[in-house]
């Protein structure tokens, strides 16, 4: 992950918290622990961050703060578990999911009465994936089909959805994130989702 | 299926048996459990291996209980010796005998008397130590009150409020001539730690790399190569710290 990189220090002075907010939020989950980056510097070891998500975070976390607590807080933004199923007009009426999106999925997997999280999850990428305009309706379904397969090996655990494209075949695959990958030339990426993002997007969307 | 009725599981003398969902489960004697086991309650005066995650709710461990696999409970005493091979959560956990555990610690309050060896990190709001431990990985705690008895280890600390001190020996004069002189065969109280992040820092006895935080106070018989303070410092004449800056 070739990102620019924030020390412990300057991200305190930058955003005004303290050690304690810091230390407690890890310690509720708010902030993953692959996110501590360790070097060594000359002062001996130090923590670094990946500048524009902590910093993303940290803005969500405090401006959410004030309406949630901590521990609500906390389910936002958990990788895993959800009890949750929702019906499809429950989605349409929390607006998660275009209607042309959800009836495409419905030619695939037919009419249901609930989805389960995950499920609404997998809905939820391949209504980002049509609507990015980037890929086109085949592509998706290849996506969703990769995650409704693969995902549950990486339950609880940060991965990233790739879709690539190499002589006008397209190929998908799931990684567990962090995660550095180097393709010849004439392989493109053309998506990569973080699918920790996704759900902490979508577990905000459904306690609006 | 719904109907069927709960058990407990007892075992007294020696057996060997599956896990499962039960209500109370006692072992008194020696026992093996093959598998997940689910109870209200466990109560450990034997001897007792399960293999297999355990999710309960009051835990009392006073003989001797090898876990492999992770631990969930609200409350867990351990007053013999217990090793896990998992993580242990819980809400509140008392260590007055030995605990050991492979992975990390996740608890609301933490509370040592007995020792505490963890090879991952310790989570909990409120960490009090009377006793030893060591913690390979990060404590990370909003409370951390530290008595020293021994000799503590911790590779990193992290917290809002961090208190590093000797045990308060309130004993009258005759025994604390005495005790100075069982001390001197003793270890002595020391706290050996990397890195101390914190909003409010007290440290004695301790040795220490870097402490960095809001209100650093360094007390007797420290030595810390770098302090980094951003609103006020203090240190004790007789502790050593090569170097201080305010950030």
């Amino acid at each position: 992950m070739d990102e620019e990189l924030l020390s412990k220090k300057e991200l305190l002075e930058i955003t005004g918290i303290s050690y304690g907010s810091l230390y407690r939020w890890k310690r509720k989950n708010l902030i993953p622990e692959e996110w501590f980056i360790r070097k060594s510097t000359f002062t001996g070891q130090e923590t670094f961050f990946p500048k524009r998500k902590m910093l993303e975070r940290i803005d969500r976390i405090l401006n959410l703060k004030e309406d949630l607590s901590l521990d609500s807080l906390a389910e936002v933004f958990a990788p895993n578990l959800s009890t949750l199923t929702m019906s499809e007009e429950e989605i349409l009426k929390k607006d998660l999911i275009q209607k042309s999106s959800l009836s495409f999925y419905e030619q695939i997997r037919g009419k249901f009465k609930t989805l389960s999280f995950n499920n609404l999850l997998f809905l939820f990428v391949f209504d980002e994936l049509l609507r990015s305009g980037k890929v086109n309706l085949d592509e998706s379904k290849i996506a969703l089909k990769t995650l409704e397969e693969q995902y549950a090996v990486f339950e609880g655990k940060n991965c990233t959805l790739f879709l690539c494209r190499k002589s006008g075949i397209t190929t998908c695959f799931l990684a567990s994130s962090p995660v550095m990958i180097r393709f010849d030339h004439e392989t493109k990426v053309i998506t990569q989702l973080d699918l920790y993002e996704r759900i902490a997007k979508l577990k905000i969307k459904l306690q609006e | 299926m719904g109907t069927q009725e709960i058990k407990d599981l007892k075992i007294f003398g020696i057996a060997n048996t599956t896990g499962g969902v039960f209500r109370d489960v006692f072992i008194n004697g020696t026992g093996r459990i093959s598998g997940d086991l689910e109870s209200e309650s466990l109560a450990v005066n034997g001897n007792a291996t399960i293999i297999g995650s355990i999710t309960t709710k009051k835990t009392k461990i006073s003989g001797n209980c090898t876990i492999d696999g992770s631990f969930i409970c609200d409350s867990y005493k351990v007053l013999g010796m217990s090793t896990i091979s998992g993580d242990l959560t819980a809400k509140n956990i008392h260590v007055e005998g030995y605990i050991k555990i492979t992975e990390s610690i996740k608890a609301e309050t933490v509370n040592i008397s007995g020792k505490l060896i963890t090879e991952g990190n310790c989570n909990a709001e409120v960490f009090e130590s009377t006793g030893t431990f060591e913690i390979e990985g990060l404590l990370n705690g909003d409370k951390i009150n530290i008595e020293l008895l021994g000799k503590c280890k911790a590779s990193e600390m992290g917290g809002a409020n961090i208190s590093i001190r000797r045990k308060n020996t309130d004993v009258p004069i005759l025994k604390q001539i005495l005790s100075s002189i069982i001390d001197s065969v003793k270890e002595r109280p020391l706290m050996q730690v990397d890195s101390i992040e914190g909003d409010d820092i007290y440290i004695s006895y301790t040795q220490a790399k870097v402490v960095r935080g809001k209100h650093v106070k360094i007390g007797p018989d420290c030595s810390v190569e770098l302090v980094e303070y951003s609103e006020d410092y203090e240190k004790a004449p007789d502790s050593k710290v090569q170097s201080s800056k305010r950030i």
